[in-house]
Formats: structure tokens, sequence, C-alpha cells
């Protein structure tokens, strides 16, 4: 059955109750979880580098700290139900590809998502990200309204 | 966790392996599996022209003895994991509608389903169908999609 399950948060009410309730099931498979969250990197062009340079890092630290309250949630709830749980962030433009990739490196056999997210209004009733990761990844992903 | 799984199928190997799956979890959270299969009926006057003839080898007749045989097929490997499987079958234009209010009717909190199932014969990686189904049902589903199948690059935004 499932052993590692990859749970994206983007910080929403949906992708929230989808890590609830996806510990909720890693506890019952007896799985352990892997905590993610993909925040958009800083764009710039590349000859204003020097002038944004401050900027960035500015942008990447609260972008960290903000993945880190996320994930830190997610420890909680993971430890509160006895669930093995790891974390981790990445900077990416499209947070499907960083989704799909991260299942694939961690060895993740299961993805569990919300139906929408911070996103949600590109697919209307299905969120944009969802969507994606359910067209471009070989692996089951469960979805919860 | 889960304790009524609903597994709907369409005779395809894909839903078999998203009834496996749905079985896997049912026997190790011990739950039950409601095997299901949504049946097009054909058109109204076409319907018709079929009762006229009727018979055991109209449409509808056909198309039952299949179902009926798709999911014997998921209560066999349920009763092979001890799992206990009801199963059912409507006849609907709009299988998402059906599979959505079949679960909610017989009170299951999971529906376990092929990302290609219902695509009318198309082989694609997700049909409409479960797309639709996704935005229009309040109960979790899992999606699997089919393990002999690739998927699109992840280079390309879509």
């Amino acid at each position: 059955m499932f052993r590692r399950m990859l749970i994206p948060t983007d910080g929403s009410v949906h992708s929230e109750r989808a890590v609830i309730s996806g510990i909720g099931l890693a506890r019952a498979l007896k799985a352990s979880v892997l905590g993610f969250h993909v925040a958009p990197p800083f764009s710039s062009l590349s000859y204003l580098v020097e002038v944004l340079g401050g900027q960035q890092q500015a942008y990447e630290k609260e972008m960290a700290e903000r993945a880190e309250r996320y994930l830190e949630d997610i420890r909680h709830i993971a430890d509160a139900a006895d669930v093995p749980c790891e974390c981790e962030y990445r900077f990416e433009h499209h947070p499907y590809q960083a989704i799909v990739a991260a299942a694939k490196q961690r060895d993740c056999d299961l993805i569990v998502m919300g139906s929408r997210g911070r996103q949600g209004l590109g697919r209307l009733l299905l969120g944009s990200v969802t969507h994606r990761v359910l067209l471009h990844t070989d692996l089951p992903v469960l979805v919860f309204p | 966790m889960f304790k009524r799984i609903f597994v709907p199928v369409d005779g395809s190997q894909q839903a078999m392996h998203a009834a496996a799956i749905g079985i896997a979890m049912a026997a190790k959270d011990g739950a039950m599996v409601m095997a299901f299969e949504v049946l097009t009926p054909l058109p109204a006057v076409t319907f018709a022209a079929d009762s006229l003839l009727g018979g055991k080898h109209g449409h509808a007749a056909g198309a039952t003895v299949r179902a009926r045989q798709h999911l014997a097929d998921v209560a066999t490997m349920a009763r092979d994991t001890a799992v206990p499987c009801e199963e059912g079958y409507v006849f609907d234009r709009r299988p998402y509608t059906a599979i959505a209010c079949a679960a909610r009717r017989t009170g299951c909190d999971l529906i376990v389903v092929g990302a290609g199932e219902y695509a009318h014969g198309q082989h694609v990686h997700l049909s409409h169908e479960i797309a639709r189904l996704l935005g229009s049902t309040d109960i979790p589903v899992l999606v699997c999609p089919d393990p002999a199948k690739g998927v699109e690059p992840c280079s390309v935004a879509c």
C-alpha cells in the first residue's frame, strides 16, 4: 500500500483540510508524509539584477519564512498523529512541476491535495495546480474537496 | 479513516487497476467497497427501436450483462482479500453525475477511480468525466493513473 505521501500546501483553507485528512490517512496506513511548499521565485530582468539584488534577498527571505510557517503547521499535525514527517520547500514558477518532480525524487507513492488552492479560479471548479498535477504525474493523487 | 470506498469501473484495465488499489486500501483500513458501473443508454429513438426489437440481445441487455461481469470481477478481487463488497449499476448519460450521486446515496466516504475512465474509448491521461467528477463531488477522490501509460512531459506549461 502507500508508504510515503507528498502533501503540498499553499497555506489556503483547502490545502489545510487536505493536510489534516492526508495525515489521518497516513496514520491509518502507517505511512510517512513529506510536507511540501512551492514559492514563486523572484522574477527580474538580468540587467536589473544589481538594482534589485537587495530586494531579491528580502523577497526570498520572506518567502522562506512563510514556507517554514506553513510547513511547521504540517509538522505539528503529523507529530500529534505520531506520523513520521519531513518537510521541504522549493522556488519554482510552476507549482505543479515542483510537486511532480519532488514526488518522484523523494520516492513518494501518493500525492494528497486539496481540490482548490489559492489559484483555484484557473479551472473554476477544480484548482489549476491540482488539475495540472493530475495531467503530469504517473502517481495516484488523492483530491480532497 | 475511510469506511465505505466507492469504486466506479468501466470495464477497462485501468479501472481494474484502480479497483485493486481501492480494495487494498479497504483491506488495510477495515473498510468495505461498493463497485459501480455507469452504462450509457442509447438515444431515445434508438432505444425505442431497441425495445421494439426486444429480446435479450438488445443494447440494454447486452450492456447489463457486461456490467455484471465487470462488477463480478471486482467482487472476486474483494472476496480474495476478505473485503465486503456490494455492487450496483445505472444507466446515465453523464457518468460523473451518476458516480457523484451514487457515492453520496450509498454513504461512501472515498471514491477510487482510474484517471482515464469513461473516456468513451479514447486513451487519455485524465478523462473529462473524471475532471468533472472532481469539481462536482464533496467526497474525496483518489485518481489512479494507468500504470501502463506515460504522461505528458512536465517542461511545457499547460
